[in-house]
């Protein structure tokens, strides 16, 4: 590991010593953490990016325009 | 004699014996939900695991469920 006196900024180093030991140090957990922050990522950016596409094209949606088309109840043939 | 008995322990599988099972607990429970977490990565796309499992693991089920509309499903 690095000797405090390496690293650019100094300040910094408390936070990255505690990254360090709560994630890296044993590789079961970094693999982990890893694979699960993937996971959550995954689900929470598209969740965030759907947010934003349809707030973005509110009103033009097919979810918004169906009540014009589609009768609801109604057959077709 | 008794503390010569004490590492005698009948249930072993070659080096594997009972008390280093118990020494590499915290690092097994994390080898496993890494392994949950990968599975839960590279399967979340497939329709029978997502029934199977994602649909009733709660709260991350909510994200899972398809709720488009019946009216919206041609076939």
């Amino acid at each position: 590991m690095n000797t405090p006196l390496e690293h650019p900024d100094p300040s910094k180093l408390p936070k990255l010593q505690l990254f360090y030991n709560t994630f890296v140090r044993r590789n079961s957990v970094f693999v982990s953490s890893i694979f699960l922050g993937a996971f959550a990522f995954s689900i929470t950016f598209d969740l965030a990016t759907t947010a934003f596409w349809e707030r973005h094209n509110r009103g033009k949606l097919w979810k918004d325009i169906r009540d014009k088309y589609v009768k609801t109840g109604e057959e077709e043939d | 004699m008794n503390s010569s008995l004490r590492f005698k322990n009948p249930v072993r599988l070659g080096h594997i014996t009972p008390e280093k099972i118990r020494k590499f607990q915290p690092t097994l429970m994390f080898w496993g939900a890494g392994a949950a977490g990968a599975v839960g990565l590279f399967l979340s796309s497939i329709p029978i695991f997502k029934h199977d499992i994602l649909h009733k693991v709660p709260i991350i089920n909510l994200y899972f469920q398809d709720n488009t509309p019946d009216c919206d499903k041609p076939f």
